[in-house]
């Protein structure tokens, strides 16, 4: 009797044990306790705003390749024959600049691709903590996601063209943080329309202020929103952004309220910052006082233009381009900022004819550069000419800002304003014509080998 | 300071209190079980019912059932035809007789023992005494372990008189002399003695026959299993093969004795958290742990296996192939070493063990490391890049740099300071010092390792148990180094009630170690950061120690005005030996406690749970005349106005904790079923939950600190302060670091085995592992790890007719093992991180990409084998021979750059081995008084990679060594390869090494290096790892003695050697090599040597030249060695005097171990078995003495 007891106790302990371990629930809980210590999985909402805050990923990779490739700098020969063999491939437009080698302005914004894809697939586990946080955080790893794809479409794609847009290649849309996924090449257009759609979700959910410049805002989303119709030369929406984004925020800084003899210009960010990006140095343009601008360009800005001061700097007799904006020393800003709204709001107006309102943006901006009291208003004589002088003056406000490189893109389409650029190294001349097919950087060999993805004709 | 440190070092604080808290608890354990023993005697009863069943099953079951001993003498109860029978708690008598009626057998009933023996014997030697004979010879006979033989029968041919031995082991027979005694045992070899006159108490050994060899009971930690009835490659080694070596660890007792089993003894010691890297089978995974599974009785260990008395342990079994190992599922990929250890036995009367021994270890020599350039030589060199004015900036540095006391001298002469007279003489007396003599005459000491045990064990009728006590005290060879142990174990088993078995264990360990030794602190800094010049001088002839020249100028720390306000910032080594402490102490306790119940005949289930607890505590003190205090509160101190000290004048402290604590529980079911004699199956099933947190605290740093009172001072950690001399700024120094790992495991096992007619068996197991390493998917996915085995007792087939080998058996099994990887992770894990790079805001990066395909890696392993005897058991053995497949092994891959990240660390590598352990026993002479017995074992592993997704560089793979932590793998070689850069003789007139670009002899070392950059232009020389190994081991008896010598061997494989390289030579010392005295000196030397010249000035130095010489073809030698590793002497004094006064058995042994190199294929003497520069294993002697007690 006293055994049999004992038996029950021991047979129902041994099934208590195995019981215990093949309830799975329990099993679960129990297997999920954390390896080690000093890692974390994304547990609440704050911890996917933190991935967020990581500005040398999400505001400090935009690719430096089409700022290189532009024509607002020289270097001389004997800086030349200094630099590598990928950089000066760069800056001779070489076919493939880059062979097998890691290539920085393709790694970069797909890093932040990557850690915005992290954010958005965690998201739903936490979006319950609170809908308005949640949201804040959607739309920004959108913005920054597309921020990277935008980059990179301007990069490593040609040239929006709508009637070859079904066709172009653009990049491959990676929307998930699955590393096992495997992606093609989108066309342009498809690029284009992802960008587009997330870009306005995200002016939907972004608050309209945000403690730092490198998080994205409403105003952020609508300026964004007027760049990429801008390159589309889709004017009518490019205003319809930039007037939305000025009517937020218009402040333009007064250059006269800088001190023009410190560097940087600003300990803080300027007043017209809209939104903090920064490219990767790559090739020169990494080397302040390497890059050099030509006398004649120099000398299209007025004497009482602060930008001379702002922007240049002279060195052993050279004008050097200095920079913009500049908060670490020797950033290259690529982001976002009012003055870029109003030159896009003038070129808007010019094309859709209203001369005086597109004379007035401009003017309205120019003010704030020149010496108080010197600048007298540009006019125009009719729309084409002022569109001609807001051109002009957009290459000398938005100088070094990787926007030139986008310019060049979309305005060689047309014959009036298609340039070609030259170089010289050593006496031997290296030209660029209007829509090249170089104005698209070859994808990097190993992604190519390892994704199999067609490479770009050059 | 003495007085505190022998009072800390002997008796640490609470040790003694600990210590008797356990003798208490131990003497109350050992009182519970006497009591057991003097309670249990009653009328035992069995319950069987069998359709066919002959005596010998009957006698076992009745063992199972009663835990009576029954012994039968001769062959006869073979005889005796199965019956069919039914009883219900029938009393053993009555079970018996049923199969005893009839025959010209009966039975005793002795205690706890049965002895069946013939009915006229039984009536002679119990009623009528035979009449007294001219002599009567007395004896023992026991077992090879000293356990008596109860029943033998001790038979005298002559007159056809026969006897058995009583429960002491104990006979006494009469005859005439000259008349053979013949001593015979079931399962045992017969031994016969011839009687004389004057014939001494005979003390017998009785040794087992083959057929029980057969019989051998592997454990592979959940189950034992007949190894006759096992489709597995299973390794045993017995107590007895264990206990041939002496040694304070249970792995080097393994070292040569077990096939497949390679100590890569020139493998880096500190990858491996046991400090021996050993593999089985070669080597099957690239970046995860290699080590094997080691598993003591049931639970995975987690502690060092370095600490586990060897003397607790009965058994060690070796799970090679799929079969044997994949029970073990995730963690088996690299085999498995399971640990029995000693358990008592029912109803075995009390028995003691006790040991004790002491090994001698040698002081190294010193005068093999081949990396030395004598004193002359050195100075030499010395003099001539002083000449070009090489030390001018070091001696006129601002940061005070240290020079050689020979430069220190030039300079002086050449300053007019010293005469060139004065100079001459005084660097003519250090080329008569050598550093080497004061370091083996000061630093080194003959090592003294001394061991006691004390094992207690036996049982009752409802109990048994097995306590042990040990000790260990080690001296190292240097001086300063020192370590004990203390261990306590208790495994006792209860037996309630019928069918039930209660067992519960106890495990105490505690280490401590202290290693002090300054040797790996001598060198002399500034650029020599790794290095001394030879001719320091460390002792003066007095016997006080000397200052040597240490990270500053001896000038300038001599000078009394520069040094105002500091302390004496000189070096002495010989003080700190007793100035610093470094202590490690260590306790492992573990507890187990298990329940066994047999719910149905054949039926059992099994509860089993483990609690381990190990802290590991290390403490470094500084005294405050310690250098190291000494120059810490220098390099901080504020001279600027009066002294400030920002590090306190005083002691420094620093101390870090790490705890792991560990829960097992394991609940099991078994089945075991036998019907028609022809169809066995064996099934057991379970599951089992582990979990392992570690925990570490690495605390701050105590300054000023008073070792008398454990008092400390508050400094700054936050603020910088400039140092001296360098003028840096740093903060001070406090090391704080947390961390807390957890492992979890939840584990399916399930092992089957279907025996028909005992010729054919077949097993079967699987195994499911969850853990929390890894990823979602695997988790949810029931993904076993299994392996299926045949066997085929090919002898006992009715066609088998080979009288050559009357026992043969063929296995074949096929599988899968795993191994994990701790790095990777199947969750996506983020680190959080403070300031950003533009707002300084606090941020957080992905750390791991997390991997939801994250999967176990996998051993796919196939074993072909063979078992097999021949008549008489002269010969035995083993074939065993493996493929084995590395598959989705852990591997940095490159990444398509859009995923966002430039590699991952994936299962993406795979490899391929294959290889074949052969074993050979052969006994050539038996005879009563002399034997010889032979083993020979012969392993072979290749492996290859056949997957890697990242293309090594040459550069990178040129770095390979047999170590783990070089490796960079190459697709088609061996995982340990050796490569070099091809090269041709040294050039004629200036004795420059050449290399080759474009098939051409070449001197532009940086081109030919740039021409040799991928790896396929590299030479490749083969395996960095033996690719062939065993052993030869042969043992020689007589009458009590026994000799044993161990070869062991390992061929095949290539190793880099180091020679002379100049640049480091000059720039840091680094280079030195006694090929130096062989280098190219003139034209014409090319043709008898390799090394070359030395620049004729410091303007001619390259670097690259050094390089490519240094990884160069004619560098690389063949690592082939065959080494008698180690010789035992054993003497098993068993005279009658000694016998009776209540020793079973008194063993006195001589053992030598490292003994030396017998053939090497490299024509330097160097020895290839050692890691890097690490000297060769010193010889070390033990004597000792093993007595089994009552």
């Amino acid at each position: 009797m006293k055994s049999y007891n004992l038996t029950k106790r021991i047979l129902g302990s041994i099934l208590a044990i195995l019981l215990s371990t093949t309830s799975c629930k329990k099993q679960d809980a129990f297997l999920a306790a954390i390896p080690n210590q000093s890692l974390k999985v994304p547990q609440s909402l704050n911890d996917l705003q933190l991935i967020l805050q990581d500005d040398r990923v999400f505001n400090n990779s935009d690719p430096g390749l089409g700022l290189a490739n532009s024509e607002d700098y020289y270097v001389t020969d004997a800086f030349f024959l200094s630099m590598n063999f990928v950089s000066q491939n760069e800056y001779v437009w070489a076919k493939n600049p880059y062979p097998n080698t890691d290539v920085d302005g393709w790694i970069g914004p797909y890093q932040a691709i990557y850690y915005a894809n992290v954010v958005l697939d965690n998201l739903s586990k936490f979006d319950q903590e609170s809908l308005n946080q949640a949201g804040a955080i959607k739309g920004a790893a959108l913005f920054f996601r597309s921020w990277a794809f935008f980059n990179l479409l301007q990069t490593f794609s040609l040239p929006y063209d709508s009637r070859s847009s079904n066709q172009d290649l653009g990049i491959l849309l990676r929307l998930s943080s699955d590393l096992n996924k495997k992606y093609p090449r989108s066309t342009i257009q498809q690029c284009y329309d992802q960008i587009i759609q997330d870009v306005s979700t995200s002016l939907n959910l972004l608050p309209s202020t945000t403690i730092n410049s490198t998080l994205p805002n409403k105003t952020a989303a609508n300026a964004f929103l007027a760049r990429i119709y801008l390159s589309m030369s889709d004017y009518n929406n490019a205003f319809k952004y930039a007037n939305a984004c000025l009517t937020i925020n218009s402040s333009i800084t007064d250059f006269n309220g800088l001190n023009l003899t410190k560097r940087p210009i600003s300990p803080t960010p300027l007043t017209e910052e809209i939104f903090r990006s920064d490219a990767q140095f790559t090739g020169p343009i990494g080397t302040t006082s390497a890059r050099i601008v030509t006398p004649s360009f120099y000398a299209t800005y007025d004497a009482n233009d602060l930008r001379k001061k702002v922007f240049f700097y002279t060195l052993s007799g050279n004008i050097v381009l200095f920079g913009s904006y500049d908060v670490k020393k020797n950033g290259l800003f690529t982001g976002l900022a009012t003055d870029e709204m109003y030159l896009i709001r003038a070129e808007c107006y010019a094309r859709m004819g209203n001369t005086s309102a597109a004379m007035t943006d401009l003017n309205n901006l120019l003010v704030k550069r020149w010496v108080t009291g010197t600048f007298t208003p540009y006019t125009a004589i009719n729309a084409n000419d002022a569109l001609q002088k807001i051109l002009v003056e957009r290459r000398k406000e938005l100088i070094c800002r990787g926007l030139r490189w986008l310019d060049l893109r979309r305005l060689n389409k047309d014959p009036q304003f298609a340039v070609t650029l030259t170089r010289t190294v050593n006496g031997q001349t290296y030209t660029l014509p209007p829509n090249d097919p170089r104005y698209a950087m070859p994808i990097p060999d190993n992604e190519i080998q390892l994704s199999g993805i067609p490479q770009n004709q050059r | 300071m003495y007085k505190k440190f022998t009072r800390f070092f002997c008796t640490p604080p609470g040790y003694i209190h600990k210590f008797l808290l356990v003798m208490k608890l131990t003497t109350i354990l050992i009182i519970a079980a006497f009591l057991q023993v003097s309670a249990a005697t009653y009328a035992q009863k069995v319950t069987y019912k069998s359709n066919k069943v002959t005596l010998e099953q009957m006698i076992k079951e009745i063992r199972k059932q009663t835990g009576y001993n029954v012994l039968a003498s001769g062959n006869k109860i073979d005889k005796i035809p199965a019956k069919a029978v039914d009883f219900k708690d029938t009393p053993i008598q009555d079970v018996l007789q049923t199969f005893l009626a009839g025959q010209p057998l009966t039975f005793t009933l002795d205690g706890q023992t049965i002895v069946i023996k013939d009915k006229e014997q039984s009536n002679k030697t119990e009623k009528n005494l035979p009449p007294p004979s001219p002599i009567t010879i007395s004896g023992r006979v026991t077992d090879s372990l000293g356990t008596p033989l109860i029943g033998a029968t001790i038979a005298n041919k002559t007159s056809n008189k026969s006897t058995i031995t009583d429960e002491k082991g104990e006979f006494s027979i009469s005859g005439e002399s000259g008349e053979k005694i013949t001593v015979s045992f079931i399962g045992y070899n017969t031994y016969t003695i011839t009687i004389a006159n004057n014939t001494p108490f005979q003390a017998i050994v009785l040794h087992t026959s083959a057929s029980k060899l057969n019989e051998v009971v592997v454990s592979t930690g959940y189950q034992q299993i007949a190894q006759e009835r096992a489709t597995g490659s299973f390794v045993q080694v017995d107590n007895q093969l264990l206990n041939r070596r002496v040694s304070t660890d249970v792995l080097s007792k393994l070292e040569g004795v077990v096939p497949g089993l390679l100590f890569n003894r020139n493998s880096n010691p500190a990858n491996t958290a046991s400090g021996v890297d050993i593999s089985i089978q070669g080597y099957n995974t690239l970046f995860s742990d290699a080590q094997p599974l080691i598993v003591v009785d049931n639970f995975q260990y987690d502690g060092n296996i370095q600490n586990i008395n060897p003397n607790d342990i009965e058994s060690v079994t070796v799970l090679k192939d799929a079969a044997a190992a994949s029970i073990w599922g995730a963690k088996s990929g690299n085999g498995v070493i399971v640990i029995t250890t000693k358990r008592g036995r029912r109803n075995q009367n009390l028995q003691i063990d006790a040991t004790a021994n002491a090994t001698i270890l040698n002081k190294p020599n010193l005068f093999y490391n081949p990396n030395f350039i004598s004193s002359p030589g050195f100075i030499a060199i010395e003099q001539n890049l002083f000449s070009q004015g090489y030390y001018d900036s070091a001696l006129s540095s601002p940061n005070h740099l240290p020079v050689s006391p020979t430069v220190q001298i030039l300079a002086d002469q050449r300053s007019g300071k010293i005469s060139a007279a004065e100079a001459t003489s005084q660097i003519n007396a250090l080329k008569n010092i050598d550093i080497r003599n004061d370091l083996t005459k000061y630093f080194y000491q003959k090592g003294i390792n001394q061991q006691y045990a004390l094992n207690l064990k036996g049982g009752g009728n409802a109990n048994d148990y097995f306590f042990s006590m040990g000790y260990d005290d080690g001296r190292d060879v240097m001086v300063g180094n020192k370590n004990n142990r203390l261990t306590l174990t208790s495994n006792v088993n209860f037996y309630p009630v019928k069918n039930l078995t209660v067992s519960a264990g106890f495990n105490y360990i505690q280490t401590n170690a202290h290693a002090n030794s300054p040797i790996n602190n001598i060198y002399t800094g500034g650029s020599y950061l790794h290095s001394i010049y030879p001719y320091a001088q460390l002792v003066d002839a007095n016997g006080n120690a000397l200052p040597i020249a240490r990270d500053y100028s001896q000038v300038w720390v001599n000078d009394p005005t520069s040094q105002a306000g500091l302390l004496n910032w000189q070096f002495k080594p010989y003080d700190e030996i007793d100035l610093t402490d470094n202590y490690n102490r260590q306790i492992d306790n573990r507890l187990n406690f298990g329940l066994h119940y047999n719910i149905l005949p054949g039926f059992g289930a099994d509860v089993k749970y483990q609690y381990e607890k190990l802290q590991s505590n290390n403490q470094q003190y500084y005294d405050p005349n310690s250098y190291y205090a000494r120059n810490l509160i220098n390099q901080y101190t504020n001279l600027s106005g009066s002294p400030k000290y920002p590090i306190p004048v005083g002691g420094v402290y620093n101390w870090g904790d790490s705890y792991l604590s560990s829960n097992n529980i394991r609940g099991q079911l078994t089945f075991a079923h036998e019907w028609n004699s022809k169809h066995q199956i064996n099934a057991i099933a379970g599951a089992e939950v582990n979990n392992a947190v570690t925990t570490s605290n690495i605390a701050a740093t105590a300054y000023g600190y008073n070792n008398t009172n454990g008092t400390s001072q508050n400094v700054d950690f936050a603020d910088y302060f400039v140092l001296n001399p360098s003028l840096n700024s740093a903060v001070i120094p406090n090391a704080q670091g947390f961390g807390k790992l957890t492992n979890r495991y939840i584990d399916y096992f399930s092992n089957a085995s279907y025996i028909y007619d005992e010729k054919y068996i077949i097993s079967a197991s699987a195994r499911i592992d969850r853990s929390n390493l890894f990823g979602v998917n695997v988790n949810q996915q029931a993904n076993p790890l299994y392996s299926a085995g045949l066997a085929w007792n090919l002898s006992k087939e009715s066609f088998y007719h080979v009288d050559l080998f009357p026992y043969l058996k063929l296995r074949a099994t096929y599988g899968y093992n795993g191994n994990i990887n701790r790095q990777a992770t199947g969750v996506l894990t983020i680190q959080q991180l403070s300031g950003s790079y533009f707002y300084n805001t606090p941020f957080a990066v992905v750390s791991n990409p997390g991997n939801p395909e994250l999967r176990w890696e996998k051993v796919r392993d196939i074993n072909l084998g063979a078992d097999f005897g021949s008549k008489n058991n002269i010969i035995t053995g083993s074939f065993d021979y493996y493929f084995k497949k590395g598959i989705d092994l852990f591997a940095q891959s490159p990444l398509a750059p859009s995923t966002g990240l430039s590699s991952f660390f994936g299962n993406t590598a795979n490899t391929q081995g294959r290889g074949l352990d052969i074993v050979l026993n052969i006994q050539p002479i038996k005879t009563s008084n002399f034997s010889w017995q032979t083993n020979f074992l012969l392993s072979h592993a290749t492996n290859v990679v056949t997957k890697y997704n990242l293309k090594s560089s040459a550069a990178l793979v040129l770095y390979n060594t047999a170590d783990p932590s070089t490796i960079n793998p190459v697709v088609g070689r061996p995982v340990f390869s050796i490569y070099s850069y091809r090269s041709g003789p040294l050039t004629h007139d200036t004795g420059d090494p050449q290399g080759y670009i474009d098939g051409k002899l070449s001197t532009d070392y940086s081109n030919i290096i740039k021409n040799a950059s991928s790896v396929d232009s590299l030479y490749f020389n083969g395996s960095a790892r033996p690719t062939t190994f065993g052993s030869f081991r042969n043992t020689w008896t007589y009458k009590q003695f026994s000799v044993s010598a161990n070869v062991v061997y390992k061929l095949n494989y290539y190793f880099r050697r180091t020679s002379i390289n100049y640049s480091a030579l000059f720039q840091n010392w680094g280079g030195a090599n006694k090929d130096y005295y062989n280098r190219w000196q003139q034209p014409g030397d090319e043709n008898k040597t390799i090394v070359p010249s030395m620049p004729s000035s410091v303007t001619n130095l390259d670097p690259n030249r050094d390089t490519f010489y240094g990884y160069s073809q004619s560098l690389v030698d063949k690592g082939d060695h065959i080494r008698l590793q180690d010789i035992t002497l054993d003497y098993n004094w068993k005279t009658a005097h000694i016998l009776r006064k209540g020793f079973r058995n008194v063993h006195l042994f001589l053992y030598v171990n490292n003994i030396g190199i017998l053939w090497r294929a490299n024509h330097d003497g160097l020895d290839p078995d050692t890691y890097g520069s690490s000297l060769p294993l010193p010889r070390t002697y033990s004597l000792g003495i093993k007595t089994d007690l009552f």
